[in-house]
């Protein structure tokens, strides 16, 4: 919590008892009004009364300071005065400049004398006399979801039933229903359709539309003198077919969600496998994925229980979809760690809204939407979601294939288990047999060792002393066990660590008594420490000032405790290494050594990835909680990377912050402490992941002062040994074979582990028979139906999507500053014009909230689509401003086709190839572009579509039309793309080192990377849009860097050198014949005698000025200026 | 199909060689006239007092303390613990205070006290107006910078040069709007500091650099003169044929045109850049004739942004130069050699520039502006460094209406925070467009479902910097 956070939340709780009290103050202090007079009133009427008072109209931040009743009461940020006690008086902190976001008066800090009086005054109590009724300031009350909602029409659902209207007289022109509904606005308008567009029109027309790249000499050739009466539909199902059709409108998608693959500020750090998103988008639209399915993925793909599969590779195609949240630019180092987070996360807000449902929650981040049903209340419960769901890099590798060997390996386990740790057991007999031989000679040896300084070490001693071989052979006891023996005496005495060490001590002469009271001792110690661990906290005095105080453990200091079972509200995994939960106490962990066929049995309850095989990947997280104490502890074993997100931070890379990262390495087989220094986000949220690297278990993980006691607890089968008469010998092997018989009989525990874990790593003092037969047989045969079933887990593949956490809801920042959060909570909820409130009950709740935005009942997410679809078709929605169909949005022109497009959409499975043919099938969409004077007049926008409009080829379009003319491009699909081009000019001092080859290996523009901070400066200069948030219309633009690349750009200048070199080798070497081909290829179309002899003109006088006879360079320069006619950038 | 000769093959017939186009009877077209250009000058809200501006765009963040914002308290507390409460910063590094290792010294008679750092400057102390009292929202790199320049901590919004181009067009003829010199270096957060953003992206930044290609593609690649004329000849016959095949529509023969204004730029830019034509005294005064190459380069830029102001181009900024062995103004260590040849890079070209711009009697209709994106601690980071500070730090302005010879605003003891009259950045563009003419709350561009403007919804004129 920050320093406001707090600060209002005390003197909000004062304030309320507060308020009844200072009517009668003034009266009890005489000179306090005259005080109040001389010294209060000029400070606040010259410096608070314009900005917070009646007579002045303002009322900001809902303070008015003109009566006593306002001041007392307060504002948005609380109450202004606690009287009596400055030091809780928010007026006193924001008039002494303090808080950097809370300093008033605004522009010139009051001197120190007013601050000194104003301080005495409220010391006095506040008197003023100053009564009257302090306006009712609410700006709130004008809000109504209900009437906005009811007054705007895109708040409506989608009519079903929508009929194309009757005509007139259709003089045939219909072909679709669609045509009938812009027929009867032209007719409205006394105005008629277009004619048909020729069919070379059309097809180039068709082919930009649709997989942007021009159709070949022979493609326009083919359909122009085909006589099937249904050449256009064959064509049209053709291009809808083509692997092309995807990115091309792949990329008018990744304009929404602000696509780039770097995160652009100061170093521009790469976004790990963005590109994948890409080509999952492309996959996506090719695979005519249901929009509806397409949205859910977005939302929550991570979460859909049977994922779509990409049929090349098997991965996990649904999760991919999420990826797009973490699209956006990021910060390294924020100082102000917290405000950075909300400005991601309003950018996510703002992305999502907008390119899902056309609306812009963006804007009811600081206040209530100005003119749409969207409250504030809306944007943070929507935030919520996001506080619940985590970046995450996900193994997308073949889920089923993972799926199906989990299934496989927990099976076979659970089919074994009982079988392998009974013949385990039967072992354990045999193993400690001679415990009873080896125990008093080594504890005899052991007490003859003399110690102090010079004292031999016991292996020394051994092997020097003469008489222990022959002690040794006397008893039958081998030398070196012996010696082991020794060692282990030698080092359990000293480690109460060690589950025997009360026996060894009893062995080395301590009486029965006092070594079982000592155990006990240490487990009562041991608990009470543990019961009164201290909290550092460290409390922000001002900001960087503080101060430490101490206080004792709570419950919720404890942040993840996997000694007991989970709900599944409190288990957040990533990949199937974690399995549903943690693994029981008694459990044995088995291994691949023949040797060691159980690794261990484990003894509390702990996080573990290698209960069934450490070749899934994944990672394991905590809720999110708040920081409360300076430290944090980690048990655990084995080895990780640890990376605690604080508020969501993601890239971390110096000079703050990098202490969120760490790693974990146990060295052995020891459960460790790692303490993690997390004093600097103390009041934050955070969340704490931990990513294995080989084997890791996590027993908890939990806040504490110095390193957390781990409790010892008496084991009752050896208290129960030191009570009874029984030799010591005999007695502990017996408790060995007791605790292998409960093994055996399914009734391991926590104690049994233990003893059995003794067992396991002592093998060098036990029996070792030469042959465990059958136990061996078992093993080995388990062993190899497990390690082929995980020959069977593909490798890993990553991927960008989101992970749920704990279900995590948003307080309302008052004015959108996050240093000014209300008390209470939103539900995580979806905007409440289209859907009830409805809190989710775990995690974040994302699946339900992306079945309602594709639930028929929401008008907006099919309405937005249709609408996209019919922009990219005829260059203008039908809804002009296609991210906006709000109040401020422009009005529909055919309202109800968009209704009618937008319930064909839903009743035909969502295809957006299905709604897309029926749009170019339309006579609309086959109009001719050639403009019609008359027409113009009544409708000089085209807004009734009497025409097709012209429109200018993106960037992208441009740049792929360039290589595909000069036959330079490569088809490839997929992959990662070229490296973006860095021209001479861009290079700067902040350039990356390398760069992209010019020509991008000949890629369609879709694949070149797109580096934030590096745009392509020919893509920009056609506006590409910077990446920063949905661009559902491009702008167009004219600029002379246009012109000027298409002049002199080296880029360009190759292209047609390479074209030129390629019509030379066509088999021509006309003139006549090259202008004709190259017409071909450039326009689709043959040129006009006037334009042939205009090239060819071009073409003899360039010969003539070189006065060389050479083709080459004129035909260069004729490819070049064919580039540069306008015919070439736009399509009609 | 006969064709009567087109503007193109007049220029062709005419030319001798590239540049040396006559274009005034172009110009005069009503065809080719302004109204298709997206940057015919439009008329302003109000009378104007600047018709442009110089952006002197200080990379890194000078410290107020050295340099205009003199501090006697710190010499007292020098390696003391800082005294006063002290927030967050980027290094989280907090050494003692740190007194300025550059001494001050009054100029004028305005008597503005300027740091050593600035002995040119300091000269003409009485044509600034230096506001000491500036903010900014942010301690890092690229969010400040992108606030600076958009008025939006966050990437993607259009830099104010972009905004005055589309809210102004520009009197220039044959160049954009919106020039950036680039100097050497760019500012974290990259080219997007001088983006459109929403804007058409005729309103970005053309960029300049020194050297051999000042502009990105503005030379002609072909290897023998007239073969671009001739080619161009060619466009336009076969662009009139796409007129008359497709239609006389406004996209096509706005992008017909657009070539034209191309067309002039490859003359304009070389012709703009070389400055052979000055003075030796002009070279003089820019510090051309410096034995310090970024003094040199500086100058140039400053030269430069001069002649855009007489085409009549809008808005230049000016990045600083590059200078080995510093990061920009970041002096997060070795303050003393930092600040120092960055200081020797700028500080008499720009006081050259105010001289040069006086004295031809621009400097009245002219605004520059001095900044950084935000100021340096007075308290070290480590022993020898400043870290990041928004919390109050120093601009200036000159010219175009800007009150001459004033200081205005003030931060506390220790120059660590703004205490009087405190601006932020938005109050800067407010008053840098009203001074341009334009009300910042009516210069708008329909986004995102609303009106956006430079100020978004923040933002006063301050009245008493103007003249």
């Amino acid at each position: 919590m920050s320093f406001f956070q707090r600060l209002l939340q005390g003197t909000a709780a004062i304030g309320l008892g507060m308020s009844a009290w200072p009517s009668g103050l003034a009266a009890v202090e005489p000179g306090g009004i005259e005080f109040f007079e001389n010294h209060i009133r000029p400070v606040l009427v010259q410096n608070c009364y314009k900005c917070h008072s009646e007579e002045a109209g303002k009322a900001k931040g809902e303070l008015l300071l003109d009566t006593r009743e306002g001041l007392l009461k307060g504002g948005e940020a609380g109450p202004t005065i606690v009287p009596g006690d400055p030091k809780a008086s928010l007026l006193l902190k924001v008039v002494s400049y303090e808080n950097e976001d809370l300093q008033m008066p605004p522009k010139n800090k009051l001197p120190d004398d007013a601050i000194a009086k104003l301080t005495k005054w409220i010391e006095m109590g506040a008197p003023d006399p100053r009564d009257g009724k302090s306006a009712e300031i609410s700006d709130k009350g004008e809000f109504d979801i209900a009437k906005r909602k009811a007054e705007h029409w895109a708040w409506q659902s989608v009519p079903r039933d929508v009929q194309p209207p009757a005509l007139d007289a259709d003089a045939g022109w219909p072909r679709t229903s669609i045509d009938q509904f812009v027929l009867a606005r032209l007719q409205q308008a006394k105005l008629s359709p277009s004619g048909p567009a020729s069919r070379q029109t059309m097809i180039r027309r068709l082919y930009f539309d649709l997989t942007g790249l021009p159709p070949t000499p022979a493609e326009v050739e083919a359909f122009v003198s085909d006589t099937s009466p249904i050449a256009y539909e064959n064509l049209v199902e053709r291009l809808l077919a083509s692997p092309h059709f995807g990115e091309r409108w792949g990329q008018h998608w990744l304009d929404l969600v602000r696509f780039a693959e770097t995160r652009g500020h100061e170093a521009d750090y790469p976004i790990p496998q963005a590109y994948r998103y890409r080509n999952y988008v492309v996959r996506a639209l090719n695979a005519d994925v249901p929009y509806n399915d397409f949205v859910v993925e977005h939302v929550a793909g991570d979460m859909v229980k049977q994922p779509r599969l990409d049929p090349a590779t098997r991965e996990n195609e649904s999760a991919k979809g999420a990826g797009f949240w973490h699209l956006g630019e990021a910060t390294h180092s924020p100082v102000d760690i917290r405000g950075d987070e909300c400005n991601r996360v309003h950018n996510q807000i703002d992305v999502y809204s907008k390119a899902f449902l056309g609306l812009t929650m963006g804007c009811a981040r600081c206040h209530d939407h100005k003119f749409d049903a969207i409250s504030t209340a809306d944007y943070y419960a929507f935030a919520g979601y996001l506080q619940s769901s985590g970046y995450h890099l996900k193994d997308v590798a073949d889920p089923v294939a993972q799926d199906s060997a989990h299934k496989k390996l927990a099976k076979l386990r659970a089919e074994n288990e009982t079988r392998l740790v009974t013949e385990y057991a039967a072992t354990v007999k045999t193993r400690v047999s001679r415990i009873g031989d080896y125990l008093p000679v080594a504890a005899k040896i052991l007490n003859e060792i003399p110690t102090g300084e010079d004292a031999p070490k016991p292996a020394d001693y051994i092997a020097s002393h003469p008489t222990v071989k022959a002690v040794a052979e006397a008893a039958k006891l081998n030398t070196d066990k012996l010696a082991a023996w020794v060692a282990y005496f030698d080092k359990a005495r000293g480690s109460v660590a060690d589950p025997l060490h009360g026996i060894v001590k009893v062995a080395l002469g301590q009486s029965r008594g006092d070594s079982l009271a000592a155990m006990r001792k240490l487990e009562a110690d041991t608990t009470a420490q543990a019961k009164s661990v201290k909290i550092i906290e460290t409390v922000e005095e001002g900001e960087r000032n503080y101060v430490k105080s101490e206080r004792d453990w709570r419950a919720e200091d404890m942040v993840a405790d996997y000694r007991r079972e989970q709900d599944s509200g409190e288990w957040f995994t990533g990949g199937k290494q974690f399995g549903a939960g943690p693994m029981k106490a008694g459990s044995p962990v088995f291994g691949n050594d023949p040797k060691r066929p159980i690794m261990e049995f484990n003894e509390n309850g702990a996080a573990r990835n290698d209960e069934l095989s450490t070749r899934f990947s994944g990672l394991i997280r905590t809720r999110t909680f708040g920081v409360n104490g300076d430290m944090l502890w980690y048990r655990y074993k084995g080895k990780a990377d640890v990376f605690m997100a604080v508020n969501s931070h993601r890239q971390v890379a110096g000079p703050l912050h990098g202490i969120v990262r760490q790693k974990l390495d146990s060295k052995g087989d020891e459960w460790k402490w790692h303490g993690h220094r997390v004093r600097d986000y103390i009041g934050f949220r955070v969340h704490v992941e931990f990513t294995p690297r080989g084997d890791f278990a996590l027993e908890r993980v939990q806040f504490g002062g110095s390193e957390p006691p781990v409790i010892r607890p008496v084991n009752s089968r050896l208290a129960k040994l030191l009570e009874s008469d029984t030799g010591l010998a005999k007695g502990l092997a017996d408790v060995f074979v007791s605790a292998a018989t409960d093994l055996a009989g399914g009734k391991a525990g926590r104690e049994t582990a233990q003893l059995l874990n003794w067992v396991i790593r002592h093998d060098n003092l036990l029996e070792r028979p030469a042959d465990l037969g059958q136990a061996a047989a078992g093993f080995a045969a388990y062993q190899k139906q497990r390690s082929d079933i995980e020959k069977s887990i593909p490798g890993a593949s990553w991927a960008l999507t989101l992970l749920d956490g704990s279900g995590e809801d948003e307080p309302i920042l008052v004015r959108g500053n996050h240093k000014s959060p209300e008390t209470k909570l939103v539900p995580r909820s979806f905007l409440e014009a289209l859907a009830k409130r409805e809190a989710p009950s775990r995690g974040s709740g994302r699946m339900a909230l992306a079945r309602r935005m594709v639930d028929p009942a929401n008008p907006f997410v099919s309405r937005v689509v249709v609408n996209r679809v019919w922009h990219h078709l005829f260059g203008r929605g039908i809804v002009e401003t296609v991210d906006n169909l709000g109040a401020t949005g422009k009005a529909p022109t055919h309202p109800n086709l968009l209704d009618f497009l937008a319930s064909q959409l839903m009743d035909r499975d969502w295809s957006l190839k299905d709604m897309i043919r029926q749009v170019v099938l339309s006579s609309t969409y086959r109009q001719s572009s050639k403009p019609n004077m008359a027409s113009a007049k009544v409708d000089p926008n085209n807004y009734l579509l009497h025409r097709m409009p012209i429109r200018r080829l993106q960037g992208e379009v441009i740049r792929d039309r360039l290589l595909a003319v000069s036959g330079r491009i490569d088809k490839r699909q997929f992959g990662k793309g070229p490296m973006v081009h860095i021209t001479p000019f861009m290079r700067n001092n902040r350039s990356p080192g390398g760069s992209g080859p010019m020509d991008g290996d000949g890629r369609r523009s879709i694949y070149v990377e797109v580096r934030r901070n590096h745009l392509e400066p020919m893509l920009m200069a056609f506006d590409k849009p910077t990446p920063f948030s949905t661009i559902g219309k491009r702008v167009v633009s004219n600029s002379p860097a246009q012109p000027l690349i298409m002049l002199n750009n080296p880029f360009v200048h190759a292209q047609a050198s390479i074209w030129a070199d390629a019509l030379l080798n066509s088999g021509t070497s006309a003139t006549g014949e090259l202008v004709n081909l190259a017409y071909q290829q450039a326009f689709g179309r043959d040129p006009e005698p006037w334009e042939a002899e205009a090239a060819v003109g071009f073409i003899e006088a360039q010969k003539k000025e070189t006065g060389n006879d050479s083709l080459k360079q004129p035909l260069i320069d004729l490819c070049h200026t064919l580039f540069n006619v306008k015919e070439f950038v736009f399509v009609n | 199909m006969p064709r009567p000769m087109s503007r193109r093959e007049m220029l062709g017939r005419c030319a001798t060689g590239f540049g040396a186009v006559a274009l005034s009877s172009l110009l005069a077209d009503p065809a080719y006239g302004k109204a298709k250009s997206p940057f015919a000058p439009r008329k302003p809200h109000h009378d104007a007092k600047a018709k442009s501006v110089i952006f002197l765009y200080m990379d890194g963040g000078v410290s107020q303390v050295d340099s205009f914002d003199y501090k006697p308290r710190l010499e007292k507390d020098n390696g003391k613990p800082f005294s006063a409460k002290i927030n967050p910063t980027q290094f989280d590094n907090i050494g003692k205070t740190l007194k300025s290792p550059w001494n001050f010294k009054q100029y004028g008679q305005s008597g503005l006290n300027v740091s050593d750092l600035f002995p040119h400057v300091g000269e003409m102390a009485d044509e600034l107006c230096v506001v000491r009292s500036m903010t900014s929202k942010f301690s890092e790199h690229n969010s400040a910078n992108f606030f600076l320049h958009t008025g939006f901590g966050v990437q993607g919004r259009p830099s104010m040069g972009a905004w005055m181009s589309y809210g102004l067009g520009t009197e220039a003829t044959d160049l954009p709007g919106f020039v950036v010199l680039n100097g050497g270096l760019i500012p974290s957060g990259g080219w997007d500091n001088f983006g459109n953003g929403f804007l058409p992206a005729s309103h970005q930044a053309t960029v300049f650099k020194t050297g051999k290609e000042p502009l990105a593609d503005i030379r002609p690649r072909e290897s023998r003169p007239g073969v671009q004329q001739a080619k161009l000849g060619l466009l336009n016959k076969l662009d009139q044929g796409v007129l008359n095949r497709l239609g006389k529509v406004d996209e096509l023969e706005s992008a017909i045109a657009n070539y034209e204004m191309a067309y002039r730029m490859q003359a304009a830019v070389p012709e703009l850049i070389d400055v052979k034509g000055e003075t030796e005294a002009t070279r003089k005064l820019y510090g051309l004739d410096s034995k310090y190459d970024p003094t040199r380069t500086f100058g140039m830029q400053c030269l430069i942004a001069r002649r855009l102001v007489e085409k009549g181009v809008r808005f230049i900024e000016l990045t600083c130069p590059r200078i080995s062995g510093n990061d920009r103004w970041d002096a997060h260590g070795g303050l003393k050699k930092n600040h120092g040849d960055n200081s020797r890079a700028t500080d008499q070209p720009i006081a050259g520039l105010l001289r040069d711009l006086k004295s031809r009697g621009m400097l009245k209709d002219t605004l520059v502006v001095w900044s950084g994106e935000f100021g340096r601690t007075p308290f070290a980071q480590g022993s020898n460094g400043r870290d990041h500070n928004p919390f109050g730090f120093t601009i200036w302005m000159a010219g175009g209406g800007a009150k001459p010879g004033i200081t205005y605003g003030a931060t506390d003891e220790f120059g660590y925070r703004a205490v009087e009259n405190k601006l932020d950045i938005h109050d800067m563009h407010a008053t840098m467009l009203h001074l341009l003419g334009m009300d910042h709350k009516k210069m708008t561009y329909f986004f995102d479902g609303r009106d956006m403007r430079l100020t978004d919804v923040h933002g006063h004129v301050a009245h008493d910097l103007i003249a």
